[in-house]
Parts: structure tokens; C-alpha cells; sequence
């Protein structure tokens, strides 16, 4: 055996559970994961002559029409910040969630074809579901930096915590994708039901309007059991210096997000597992 | 999915004595098969929904004691076993041809080794990289460049950027697209797409290589040079499994052969008599096959 030390011995073997030997083949797999989600990311821009324009067109239409409602009326949105980075910051978050979510839970259908062909860590599907979605969100982010200057929006030391935001948001679109993926092996409800609850969320959630207008009342704990509430209040805080950082609130954000990655791990074995005998 | 690993405590302990008459020291092999087994559901089973989350129905099928003895013949009318204690062990330079009638489970074997599919029971032991052709060019995307879709095939293969980065040159010449390599595949004819496909197939350089019948398409010329590409690649250590219906490629390029029939090993022994002897059974020649070794399993076993 001394010889053979490098020489690496794979199991195959009946149900064997997701464990860490999944996340270190994953890491073996890193240029996989990278190709695939460049492919991704490229077939999504496949025959569009005005590519990543339609990256920005979406968020920066809104902006204007919810501001423009907001000016008008003379709406109280309970914003203590810059109104225009405070809107689209949130906007461009929320439709990164929005495109991650929904691309996750396709991503093993859409992979089918290739899955029942070659092996590769399963979870590299997903993955790349979650992970394509960010180019959208880093071109988005040019206008966002664009807005900060002109509205003299000052981030401090807490933009530091930036990508903690990110990486949880991330996280929860992959637990949940991962969630419906397998809700809905059998019907197609939960596909609607998604795709309304995530459109209902960007107006319920603190995207266009901030939490504190519900500050003194008992309300404000239940609005806060959305888990992307904690998040979208945590991304404002990181880019406007005199925002403080919504601790809490952030920390149910992480703990409902390391729940659904757990749930969503189990689910997703379950789903593949049950996907790959259907051949 | 439980009741797998129950049917067979022995496989969580690969040295328990008396699991199998394994030599005492560990043999150099390539592949170990040790009883390997996988049922599919069909009929009634397989329509039904996939079930991801158990519902009220399905728990209450399983508590009542009427409801489970029902689950239980329905699943024993529905259990197809695709391949059902299979053994053998393949060592490193050995190519060996899988032989069988249409749905005697040879696919299903690839299948599994190549991780596409799970065992129901047993295991397989896989010393080093397998790489499993069951189709050419999987993966390859139109909207990508010949040369993105070499790195994109070879990941998906296994193999890291830094490995593709040494070969990728060998292979674009090997392919001859050269002049096309940074152009979208779907400008590419279907000849070219084949040949770049072969090409980082035949680059992939694994310890252990699944061929299914993907040879089969092309003309001629292309098969020949690849049949004599992966006789060249597996000269050395490495080892060849390879599907086919052709009784002809199988004599000529292994030198071993496994007969499947109906899930189970029926033969396993030098490939021009294992040809022999299945031809001969399936021409109806021989109603009987006797040959010393068609029912046990080989010696070494």
C-alpha cells in the first residue's frame, strides 16, 4: 500500500450520505464548477445584441418609477439614507435572490441530460445556479457605485462586511432553490408558488420601503421572520456610514440560512437520488 | 433505501474474514466488483410520483400492518434486478470486452462504475480515475468557443485546469480544428464536433476507461483511428472496459471478456472463447453451453 499512497481509492457503494468527502470533491472539481458556470452564464447571454445592458435596464427602470411615486406622493418610506442607493441596492440584491433561487431549483432538471452521462459532484449543479447570477449582480453594481457618489453616500469600515452579506444571501438561495427543487419533482404549483412568493417579496420585503416605519410596534419581530429582511437591512448598513449594522436581525438571517442549507443538502440528495433511477 | 445495507452487513468492512475468498495480500487491481447489485422499480412503481418528502398516505401504507404487507408485494411484483451479484476484479493493463443480449444489464454495469447511477447492493472499488465514455462530447455548448468546450469536457471528466492547460494543445492537433479553436462550436460542422470530442477523450489519459459502443458513430476511417487511439492509450498500466456488439472489435482489441446475461455474470474468461461460446448460444447452435468455467466464477474470484 506504501507504494500506492497517492493513488486514491473510490467506494461505490449503496446510500452512501452527503458528507464532507462531497464539499473536498467539490473543491477538486473547481474548474468544473468554473466552466459550468461559465457556460451558464453565457448561454443565458446567448443571442442578445444588447447583452449586459439588460442587466442594468431592470433595476434602473424601477428606480426611477419608485422614486418618481415616491417624490410625487410624498410617501414617508421610513429611508434615513440616500433614497436612490438605498432602492436600488436593495432592488439589485433582491433580483440576484430572485434569479438564484429559481435557478437552483431548475438546476437538476436542467442538467439532467448531462448528469445521466458523466459523473461529477452533483452539487456543482446548484452551485452554478447560485454562482452565475453574481456577474449580473457585479455589472449591476456599476450604477450602484455611480448613485453613491452623486447622492454623497459614505460607507465606512462595514463595507468590510459587504460580502459576509453576499455570501449569505447566496447561501439562503441555494438552501431554498435546493427546497422547492424537490418540492416540485411532482407538481408544478410549487413552481407558481415560488415565483409569486419571490414577486410579492420584493414589495413586502425592505427593498423599497425600510423596516424602522414598523420599529414601534410588535410587527416588527414578525416582519423580520423573512428571512431576506435581516439581509436587505445588513447590505444598506454596509454601504452608509451611519446606518448601524441590524445584529440581530442579521443573525436570524444566518441561522434560518445554515437551517435551509442543511434541509436543503438532505432534500437534494433525496431529489438526485430519486432523479437518477427514473432513467 | 436502508434496506440496501442491511441485505448485505459484510460491505462496511472491506477485510471481514469470510466475506469472500480474497487473496491474503491485497491484490494490485484496477476495479473490484464484490457482489454488486441494482434494482430498478417498474410497472406500477416507477409511474408513481417521486417521492422526496413522505406524505400521510405513504406513512400510513407502511404503519398499518395491511397496508405494509401490500407495499410490500407490490414491491416485490415491481423490482426488476438489472444486475444481481456481480463479481470480478480487473487489473491494470487488462482490457476487457462486456458482452450481453440488449437489456441483460451491460449499460447498467457502466453505469454504475462510472458513478452515473447507484449500486442497490455491493460495491465497487475504483483505484485511481475512471473515466466513463458513455457518450462523446458530453456537455460540449454551442454558444462557446472550441476551446472553452475542451476545457468545459475535460473538467467534467475530471481532470483539474492546470492537466487540460498541458494538454490542451495536443488536443486541439490531435482534433486538426486549429484554425477554428476560438470560434462558437455551433459554426462548427459535425464532423469537426466529433473529432474535438474524440480528441479530449482520447487526452483524458484515466487509469481506468468505460467505452459504450461510442465508437459506433463515424465513419470507417474515424473508428479506426480511434479504436487504434485507445489501444495506443491503454498499452500501459491503464485498463479498458468496452461494451460492444461486435464480436469482432471484441476478440480483436481485449483480451478478456464478460458475459452478462439477464443481470448476472454468466461468463468470464479469454474473449475469443467467451465470444464463442455466447455466439454460439445465441445463434441457437448449442442449446447447452458447456464449458468448464460458464456457471462458477472465475478462479481468481
Amino acid at each position: 500500500m506504501t507504494s500506492k499512497m497517492q493513488i486514491k481509492e473510490t467506494v461505490i457503494e449503496p446510500n452512501r450520505p452527503l458528507g464532507f468527502s462531497d464539499i473536498a470533491e467539490v473543491f477538486r472539481y473547481r474548474g468544473l464548477l468554473w466552466s459550468m458556470t461559465v457556460r451558464r452564464f453565457r448561454d443565458d447571454l446567448a443571442d442578445l445584441q444588447l447583452g449586459v445592458i439588460w442587466f442594468v435596464a431592470r433595476p434602473l427602470l424601477m428606480l426611477a418609477v419608485f422614486t418618481m411615486w415616491r417624490n410625487l406622493s410624498g410617501a414617508n418610506m421610513g429611508v434615513d439614507m440616500s433614497y436612490p442607493t438605498y432602492l436600488y441596492s436593495g432592488l439589485i440584491l433582491w433580483f440576484y435572490f430572485t434569479e438564484a433561487v429559481q435557478n437552483t431549483a431548475g438546476a437538476v432538471q436542467r442538467d439532467a441530460g448531462l448528469i445521466r452521462k458523466v459523473y461529477f459532484p452533483r452539487l456543482i449543479s446548484p452551485l452554478t445556479a447560485v454562482l452565475a447570477p453574481l456577474t449580473a449582480l457585479a455589472v449591476a453594481s456599476i450604477p450602484l457605485v455611480v448613485i453613491m457618489v452623486f447622492t454623497a453616500t459614505v460607507p465606512d469600515w462595514k463595507i468590510l462586511l459587504l460580502p459576509v452579506v453576499l455570501f449569505q444571501a447566496a447561501l439562503l438561495a441555494f438552501g431554498l432553490g435546493c427546497l422547492f427543487a424537490a418540492l416540485s419533482v411532482n407538481s408544478n404549483d410549487w413552481d407558481r408558488a415560488l415565483g409569486l412568493a419571490l414577486y410579492i417579496g420584493l414589495f413586502i420585503s425592505p427593498v423599497i420601503f425600510s423596516p424602522t416605519l414598523l420599529a414601534e410596534s410588535r410587527g416588527y419581530w414578525v416582519y423580520h421572520l423573512n428571512p431576506m429582511a435581516g439581509t436587505l437591512v445588513a447590505l444598506r448598513s454596509t454601504l452608509e456610514a451611519d446606518m448601524a449594522f441590524p445584529v440581530q436581525e442579521f443573525a436570524y438571517s444566518a441561522g434560518f440560512t445554515v437551517v435551509s442549507i442543511f434541509g436543503g443538502f438532505f432534500l437534494f440528495q433525496r431529489l438526485e437520488r430519486a432523479l437518477l433511477d427514473r432513467l | 433505501m436502508t434496506k440496501a445495507e442491511t441485505l448485505l452487513p459484510g460491505s462496511a468492512e472491506p477485510d471481514a474474514p469470510g466475506t469472500a475468498v480474497a487473496p491474503p495480500t491485497e491484490e494490485r487491481f484496477v476495479i473490484s466488483v464484490e457482489n454488486l447489485g441494482k434494482r430498478y422499480m417498474i410497472g406500477k412503481s416507477a409511474g408513481a410520483p417521486v417521492q422526496i418528502l413522505p406524505d400521510i398516505g405513504w406513512a400510513f401504507r407502511r404503519i398499518t400492518p395491511g397496508g405494509r404487507r401490500k407495499v410490500a408485494a407490490q414491491n416485490e411484483a415491481d423490482t426488476l434486478w438489472a444486475l444481481k451479484d456481480i463479481n470480478f476484479t480487473i487489473r491494470p493493463g487488462e482490457r476487457v470486452g462486456v458482452i450481453g443480449r440488449n437489456g441483460a444489464g451491460k449499460s447498467t454495469l457502466l453505469k454504475v462504475l462510472s458513478r452515473v447511477t447507484y449500486p442497490t447492493d455491493g460495491r465497487a472499488r475504483v483505484r485511481g480515475r475512471l473515466t466513463a465514455l458513455l457518450e462523446v462530447g458530453t456537455g460540449f455548448s454551442g454558444v462557446l468557443t472550441g476551446r472553452e468546450n475542451i476545457y468545459l469536457n475535460a473538467n467534467m471528466h475530471g481532470l483539474g485546469r492546470a492537466e487540460v492547460d498541458e494538454r490542451v494543445d495536443e488536443i486541439i492537433d490531435f482534433a486538426e480544428v486549429r484554425r477554428f479553436i476560438d470560434t462558437p462550436l455551433r459554426f462548427y460542422s459535425s464532423g469537426m464536433r466529433s473529432r474535438l470530442a474524440f480528441a479530449v477523450a482520447a487526452h483524458l489519459e484515466p487509469d481506468a476507461l468505460l467505452l459504450d459502443e461510442v465508437l459506433a458513430v463515424g465513419d470507417i476511417a474515424f473508428q479506426k483511428k480511434c479504436l487504434e487511439r485507445m489501444q495506443d492509450i491503454t498499452q500501459g498500466s491503464q485498463a479498458l472496459i468496452f461494451v460492444s456488439h461486435s464480436m469482432d472489435s471484441i476478440i480483436r482489441y481485449c483480451d478478456r471478456c464478460l458475459w452478462i446475461d439477464a443481470g448476472r455474470l454468466r461468463m468470464d474468461g479469454p474473449a475469443a472463447e467467451v465470444a464463442e461460446a455466447y455466439v454460439g448460444e445465441v445463434m441457437g447452435l448449442k442449446s447447452q453451453v458447456r464449458l468448464p468455467e460458464s456457471v462458477q466464477p472465475p478462479p481468481h474470484l
